[in-house]
């Protein structure tokens, strides 16, 4: 969401983090070249391919992400992001060892994954409500998801993307409110499966 | 269970409106007094923010893919610099080596001579059958005149004067190979006038069959009068 007021937290007072926060291309790509490299290294030195690798940094990347927007981290500056970051990668990524170690006879560094005094399950909780949201998003059609990344995830203002799509204003609102109203009602739909 | 329903979409754009903190002031107090008294609208509330950040990670996620394209061909592309730069060495190399010969061709074209020959006497003379030959040789007829100074050769093989005019009528011919031989012979006679000269045509002999290191050995050793000539030579293809 654009136009981050100072009343939000997550306002660390760092711009890089701020536009990472507000979506910004620059800073996910900053971000990105300054801390893929470590994580890579990371996996793999420890059984992973280039492709996990890949795999790893962008959750890592994106429940960083989601953690600092839901204010469940505060970040003062990019070191102590990076830190984090790799915290993040490291864990998951042990952890898929873990699990793959039922299969094959991976030697994992053991004593890593115990002293990391990761909170693991505030890590598993945003990873889970992430893969969710992830999932509703991706049954929406492409005609939704071009106008809602327009406006939610760029900020743009609605005449901005009307123009663009060639529609007029009243259409785009429309859409907007018909593709929410859709994702509302998957995630309604899958409560009910949960029986909350 | 309730069945689901979509709100008006009045009330979307006002949640919408608030969480986006696009709603003046006034109102956003008077909008907050009546989410203490409505649970159901702070749980709409919430829902719509989580609705909006599954739009935002969905496309976050594809942003990172592109950017990881981004970041990790830059490796690629510095790998194309390093091969493209290769390449360019390698073929501005094969053409220094290649432009060599080339420059040898030009050098030898721009400073091959022929030389004349001798002047023969007018009146009868003891050496008949060479200044015959020379006859033959400034008339261009190098092979007759080959044929007939080879016996008197085979006679005086140490002979600098027709050591040197049997190359030259080889030379003449453009059989480098051959003039080499009858050349060498002569620049190895320190005390033969006709030393230099033959030095200097055994320089060109090289020059033109693209023998650069008997040239620059030649070019390191000359002692003769045209020692400096030859350096020359063997300084312009580099």
């Amino acid at each position: 969401m654009p136009k981050k007021e100072i009343e939000q937290s997550g306002f660390s007072g760092n711009q890089v983090i701020d536009e990472f926060i507000e979506n910004k291309n620059n800073a996910l790509e900053k971000l990105y070249k300054h801390n893929y490299k470590i994580v890579r290294s990371y996996v793999l030195k420890n059984s992973g391919t280039e492709a996990d690798a890949k795999d790893i940094f962008q959750d890592a990347m994106l429940v960083c992400w989601m953690n600092l927007k839901e204010d469940k981290f505060i970040v003062k500056n990019e070191f102590s992001l990076s830190a984090y970051l790799y915290k993040i990668a490291k864990y998951k990524w042990l952890d898929k060892l873990k699990s793959k170690q039922h299969k094959t006879t991976v030697n994992i560094p053991v004593t890593d994954l115990e002293s990391e005094d990761m909170d693991s399950f505030e890590l598993s909780e945003t990873q889970n409500k992430l893969s969710y949201l992830l999932g509703l998003y991706s049954r929406l059609d492409t005609k939704c998801k071009e106008v809602l990344n327009q406006f939610y995830y760029e900020g743009k203002r609605l005449e901005e993307i009307a123009s663009e799509l060639s529609y007029d204003l009243g259409s785009v609102r429309t859409i907007k409110y018909r593709c929410m109203q859709k994702l509302r009602k998957m995630h309604a739909e899958s409560e009910n499966q949960i029986n909350k | 269970m309730k069945e689901f329903e979509n709100i008006p979409q009045q009330d979307f754009e006002r949640i919408e409106a608030y969480i986006l903190k696009k709603m003046p002031e006034k109102e956003r107090k008077e909008f907050e007094k009546e989410i203490l008294s409505n649970a159901g609208l702070k749980k709409e509330i919430e829902i719509q923010r989580e609705m909006m950040l599954a739009v935002e990670a969905g496309e976050m996620k594809n942003r990172l893919d592109s950017i990881h394209q981004k970041v990790t061909e830059r490796k690629s592309i510095t790998r194309w610099l390093a091969v493209a730069a290769s390449i360019i060495i390698f073929i501005s190399v094969g053409y220094w080596m290649l432009n060599k010969p080339d420059k040898a061709e030009r050098l030898f074209a721009a400073n091959m001579t022929v030389d004349p020959g001798l002047p023969v006497p007018m009146s009868a003379t003891n050496n008949y059958v060479f200044y015959d030959a020379m006859v033959d040789y400034k008339s261009g007829k190098y092979e007759v005149a080959i044929s007939k100074w080879e016996p008197l050769l085979a006679q005086n093989p140490e002979n600098d004067t027709l050591n040197y005019f049997v190359g030259a009528a080889f030379f003449n011919q453009e059989k480098f190979e051959q003039s080499i031989p009858y050349y060498e012979k002569v620049a190895g006679q320190s005390e033969s006038s006709f030393a230099g000269k033959s030095e200097w045509y055994l320089a060109l002999d090289f020059l033109k069959l693209k023998d650069f290191e008997r040239l620059n050995k030649l070019a390191q050793e000359s002692k003769t009068d045209y020692a400096a000539q030859i350096k020359e030579l063997n300084q312009k293809l580099e």
